[in-house]
């Protein structure tokens, strides 16, 4: 079972507390739990476009975690 | 103030209506939107989920990716929105009071009015479930909010109750972040949701599913400690003797989603008593000339795919409005429903110079059916008829009515849609 993970990340930010993000591309079903624990780990800080990548080839090379949201400060 | 069109509303409806009517051909600056949250977007803005686009977009993108799409485009076209924003009331005259940070507290006169105010949960009390009122329990729109917002799990172990689209999705949601999903109870035999959710949310991340059960009592003094559940027959009573106690910190229900239209109370709009929204025409224009509404304040919809379209009319509707505020229509169909139709929207045609062909009547059924057949009767006579097949109360069925429909619906006061369940190739009843 493969599934575009879609989870929230934090960011530093005047207006938000969590970043809404995905992987650009499905991941295994046995890498979630992993996966969860890594971004648990993530903090970002604004300002955020939609699609920019928040850490490159994430569970494996080619899989990038992207925001869904723009965050402006 | 005085604006041409407001749009009351920013979640879906509202930016692709505004979308839409500039696309009719409106000026920019003649639209204001009104949010009341701190961001345009609605409901969109808590769906971090993916799905959303299929029918309307090139791609698949989450509810966030689509709310930004949508804001851009507003921003684009230098559409005026002010958030922060709360409408106390709209009139007859179309006068909107709201308080803004922007504004203060204001009146302000429209030409044309769109109410894209949504929906909102129905609450616990609807339930009727016995037992304490202790802390902990949460509705799913609710948990939603607070998990992908503002970053708080309803507890360590939960129990949900519900199986629609939405519970499912919280489920997997607080399973992903590290919470126990006790179970998920759902009082039918069938999952309210889709197929593809159950498997997608409970299935691939072992959330057990009981059916015919529901959440009988909650337990607990300021915290809940458990909830009592039973299984349910076939009409919903409880069981005695099936009772079963599961601990648990929390408890999460979803009890259905009603379209949030206090406002126009001063404003003489007629609502349907079985849609909760207004009663609307094809052009999805209610009983007060010049207010238009659409999205989930005219019914709940399962799918943003169909609000897309309701709200892409709507643009062209304020646009002939405001062309010809005079005109009147020449004549009016009443749509009526049989059994087995839940409802249907536009509840009534109204025929114009341009005739009603190409308008669309949507239509929901009030159960699971294995082979429905649709039929449109005017004076007791078929003058349309489409085998569904299966279909539930999740879809939302269209009619188109073509050319030739509408030559044959002309003169009639009211036209009736049926259905028929049809079992080994006979009619199981006659309705008319």
């Amino acid at each position: 079972m493969e599934m575009i993970l879609t989870t929230t990340v934090k960011i530093k930010s005047e207006t938000s507390k969590l970043l809404p993000v995905k992987t650009d591309k499905p991941i295994l079903k046995e890498k979630l739990k992993k996966a969860m624990k890594r971004i648990s780990k993530i903090q970002v800080k604004a300002p955020i476009s939609v699609g920019d990548i928040i850490q490159r080839n994430f569970t494996e090379k080619g899989i990038n975690l992207v925001s869904t949201k723009s965050v402006e400060k | 103030m005085d604006k041409s069109i407001v749009i009351i509303g920013s979640g879906p409806a509202g930016l692709i209506c505004a979308l839409s009517c500039c696309q009719s051909g409106i000026e920019p600056s003649d639209i204001l939107i009104i949010e009341r949250d701190s961001e345009l977007g609605g409901t969109l803005n808590q769906c971090i989920h993916s799905g959303f686009g299929k029918s309307y977009l090139d791609e698949v993108v989450t509810g966030t990716e689509l709310a930004s799409m949508l804001s851009d485009a507003i921003r684009q076209l230098e559409i005026e929105y002010i958030t922060d924003s709360t409408v106390l009331s709209v009139d007859k005259q179309k006068r909107i009071r709201v308080v803004s940070p922007k504004y203060g507290y204001c009146t302000i006169k429209a030409e044309a009015i769109v109410l894209a105010m949504g929906c909102r949960e129905k609450t616990k009390g609807a339930l009727q479930i016995g037992g304490t009122r202790p802390a902990g329990v949460f509705s799913a729109g609710a948990v939603q909010r607070i998990v992908n917002l503002k970053g708080y799990m309803p507890g360590k172990k939960t129990v949900v109750l519900g199986s629609g689209d939405l519970a499912m999705i919280v489920a997997r949601r607080l399973a992903l972040e590290g919470g126990s999903v006790a179970c998920v109870c759902e009082p039918k035999e069938y999952a309210e949701g889709s197929d593809e959710h159950v498997t997608e949310c409970l299935d691939n991340f072992e959330i057990p599913l009981y059916y015919s059960t529901t959440v009988t009592k909650i337990l607990g003094k300021e915290r809940i400690e458990a909830v009592e559940i039973s299984k349910v027959d076939k009409r919903g009573k409880s069981i005695k003797g099936t009772e079963q106690k599961i601990k648990c910190d929390s408890f999460v229900y979803q009890c259905g989603l009603v379209p949030e239209n206090e406002i126009i109370k001063e404003t003489g709009i007629r609502l349907d008593t079985r849609t909760k929204g207004a009663y609307v025409n094809q052009y999805f224009e209610t009983n007060v000339k010049g207010i238009f509404t659409c999205g989930n304040a005219v019914r709940i919809h399962d799918l943003v795919d169909f609000i897309v379209e309701e709200a892409q009319i709507v643009g062209a509707s304020v646009k002939k409005y405001l062309e010809d505020k005079t005109a009147k229509p020449k004549s009016t169909v009443r749509i009526k429903n049989s059994d087995k139709i839940l409802y249907s929207v536009p509840q009534h045609l109204d025929e114009y110079d341009e005739g009603i062909e190409d308008c669309v009547i949507y239509f929901r059924v009030n159960g699971k059916y294995d082979n429905l057949l649709i039929t449109l009767k005017k004076d007791g006579e078929e003058i349309y008829s489409r085998e569904k097949g299966k279909m539930s109360w999740l879809e939302t069925g269209k009619i188109l009515v073509t050319k030739e429909l509408a030559e044959k619906i002309k003169g009639a006061k009211e036209i009736v849609i049926c259905a028929q369940e049809k079992k080994n190739g006979n009619d199981t009843d006659n309705n008319s």
